[in-house]
């Protein structure tokens, strides 16, 4: 899941300062930044990362299949997502499901990228967001 | 602040998973491990380290019939003091899970907690192979 505004606020573009030379046909300087896990309460959730880590409450929102607070380290943006549908969840029985659930990767070209994980075998899952 | 800097996921083929992250996104391939408990490859950005696992026990994976789990797993955060970071997760609800490694001063060095929920997390003082803030 990609937070449409929280996302952003607290993350860096941590991967533009590698100096890399992306191989050809690869996405160039993409850059892992966001986890996301499933909580059974937000709040109580946001409250231990604060206390122990000390990382910032950076967003939160609302959405019609779920809600999410984003927390960030300045580079890293950690989502705390409570899913409201198994649909958007990628998962039966989200009800019950707490853990590690995905991971999101910044790219320059979605076009590019998209291309690629599906010339790599992975596969279109769903778009979260009315913007690119 | 302690710095989210791993994430592990478990995949069914490590080779075909790193392969992937190589040709689709140009990470790099940094490291890998063999234990008793199961084995790694190591990829990473430059700044996160992304650890494609196969666990070969439940208790080392955490959950049960790991044989039949791929998925998002767990993450880490690179911290200045275990000690006192560990007092900080049991003062907020955190549990003690298990060590990983014997040297505390290790990269790859990961003390394993499961937080209020039960999820998995682990922290580690000298980081993991691929990051930005490694203490080699």
């Amino acid at each position: 899941m990609r937070g449409r505004c929280g996302r952003q606020a607290g993350t860096l573009t941590s991967g533009e300062s590698l100096g890399r030379k992306p191989g050809e046909g690869r996405v160039a300087a993409a850059r892992l930044t966001h986890a996301a896990i499933c909580v059974s309460a937000l709040e109580r959730a946001a409250k231990f990362c604060e206390n122990v880590f000390d990382i910032k409450r950076v967003g939160d929102e609302s959405f019609g299949t779920g809600s999410a607070v984003y927390m960030s380290d300045g580079v890293m943006n950690l989502a705390l997502l409570n899913f409201k549908s198994d649909r958007t969840a990628g998962i039966e029985d989200r009800k019950n499901f707490v853990g590690t659930h995905h991971f999101g990767i910044q790219v320059d070209g979605l076009a590019e990228a998209q291309r690629l994980i599906g010339e790599n075998g992975g596969t279109f899952h769903f778009d979260f967001g009315t913007k690119e | 602040m302690a710095r989210l800097r791993h994430i592990a996921i478990v995949v069914s083929d490590k080779e075909r998973a790193a392969q992937f992250y190589e040709k689709v996104f140009d990470m790099k391939r940094v490291g890998e491990e063999e234990a008793g408990g199961g084995s790694a490859i190591y990829m990473s950005d430059g700044v996160i380290n992304l650890a494609l696992l196969n666990y070969k026990s439940d208790a080392m994976a955490g959950i049960e019939d790991s044989k039949n789990f791929v998925g998002t797993h767990h993450f880490g955060f690179q911290v200045d003091d275990l000690g006192e970071t560990q007092e900080k997760i049991e003062e907020n609800g955190g549990v003690f899970h298990f060590d990983l490694g014997e040297d505390e001063e290790e990269v790859n060095f990961e003390k394993k907690f499961r937080d209020p929920d039960g999820i998995i997390f682990d922290v580690s003082k000298s980081g993991w192979i691929g990051t930005d803030g490694i203490r080699k």
